[in-house]
């Protein structure tokens, strides 16, 4: 092996890039070769004093935000990415955001039911009205034409309006039941009344 | 096993994939990766503080920029070291033009050095060290920084530089004959 080889070597081994037989033949001449051995302790202290004086090198906190920011400009969002994004600042804007949302969201869910259940209340005799207003019908015998108009009587709500939905015109009798069962009945357009 | 630990075993190719892929966290712990031996390899090749930040961050500008350009058949490290040389060549070459001095910056003392006689001690070292690599050829100062600070294989660098193994070794001997002689240690 020439002179070259072996400084290659050396370099080799001290950067631990020799193959497992290579290592141990180069340890077999360095334990007989005192030039060798110097070279390795120089080459040593020479790693020791450059390490230790760059260790102070450092990247500069404004260089390392710069790259991430552009690194984050630059990445393929998914939807997720979007929704949940990785700034602290971001995800806590959006967390409010949810939680904002799911708070109206639930407001407005109470707001409904609380109010389809006061209208169910109040629309109650109404409803039994209606009942009646069936009942009295079949039982003085109104018209064919005016028992159809019953069974199509609806509540729409708790206004007090009643609509005939089947479209059938009720008789002048079944008329003049709803006036005596509940009071003034006024026809506002064809099958519907104002109770 | 915790997921620190997991996140540590990826290679830099899987980091950067991963990042390809939409995963921001994966840059970021790939550029921790490599802040530490990027930029002392620059700040080796251009024994300049302001102008190392600036080729740093350029570099891995680059890096993003050109993302889809990295071929997954080479190891990451030579492809940024690569992009790193290349852009601090660039600035050789302009410089060479301006005929400015790199080592006209002197090393700022940090804050943390209150003790002045320690500072001063240390500053020289620093100056004796970037002495040291002046008296270097830039194709020695290339072959020692990727090798030492770097940790790329002589082989990788051989691969990056165009040259065959032998002559990245010789190289390598080369500047640290002179390093030893020009930082007193023989």
């Amino acid at each position: 092996m020439s002179h070259q080889n072996f400084e290659h070597k050396l370099l080799q081994y001290f950067y631990a890039e020799l193959s497992e037989k290579d290592r141990a033949e180069f340890e077999a001449h360095l334990a007989g070769c005192e030039e060798c051995r110097k070279e390795l302790n120089s080459l040593n202290a020479i790693s020791i004093e450059f390490n230790r004086e760059f260790d102070k090198a450092q990247v500069e906190t404004e260089v390392w935000e710069r790259i991430l920011e552009a690194a984050e400009a630059k990445t393929n969002k998914g939807l997720l990415s979007y929704l949940w994004p990785r700034p602290l600042v971001a995800r806590m804007a959006v967390s409010l955001a949810l939680a904002a949302l799911l708070i109206f969201v639930v407001r407005a869910g109470i707001e409904r039911w609380s109010y389809r259940h006061s209208m169910n209340l109040t629309s109650w005799p109404l409803a039994s009205q209606i009942g009646l207003l069936e009942q009295d019908l079949s039982m003085n015998g109104a018209s064919s034409n005016g028992t159809a108009a019953a069974e199509g009587l609806e509540e729409e709500d708790n206004w007090g309006i009643a609509i005939l939905s089947s479209g059938l015109e009720p008789s002048d009798d079944a008329i003049d039941s709803l006036d005596e069962d509940l009071g003034e009945v006024e026809e506002i357009s064809g099958g519907i009344f104002e109770l | 096993m915790s997921e620190l630990e997991k996140q540590d075993l990826r290679s830099d190719e899987d980091l950067f994939r991963s990042w390809l892929k939409g995963d921001s966290q994966s840059f970021e712990d790939l550029l921790k990766r490599y802040q530490g031996r990027l930029y002392k390899v620059i700040f080796g090749w251009t024994r300049n503080q302001q102008l190392s930040q600036d080729l740093f961050q350029e570099t891995w500008f680059r890096v993003i920029e050109h993302k889809k350009d990295f071929d997954p058949k080479r190891k990451f490290s030579s492809w940024v070291f690569q992009i790193a040389l290349n852009l601090t060549r660039d600035h050789w070459r302009k410089e060479k033009r301006a005929q400015t001095d790199p080592d006209s910056e002197r090393i700022e003392l940090s804050a943390s050095e209150t003790n002045l006689e320690q500072a001063l001690i240390e500053r020289e070292q620093m100056e004796r060290l970037k002495n040291a690599l002046s008296g270097l050829s830039r194709i020695e100062s290339e072959v020692f920084m990727l090798r030492h600070f770097g940790e790329m294989s002589f082989q990788q660098i051989a691969e990056a530089l165009g040259v065959n193994l032998n002559t990245a070794l010789s190289r390598m001997h080369q500047a640290c004959s002179k390093l030893k002689k020009l930082a007193g240690e023989n």
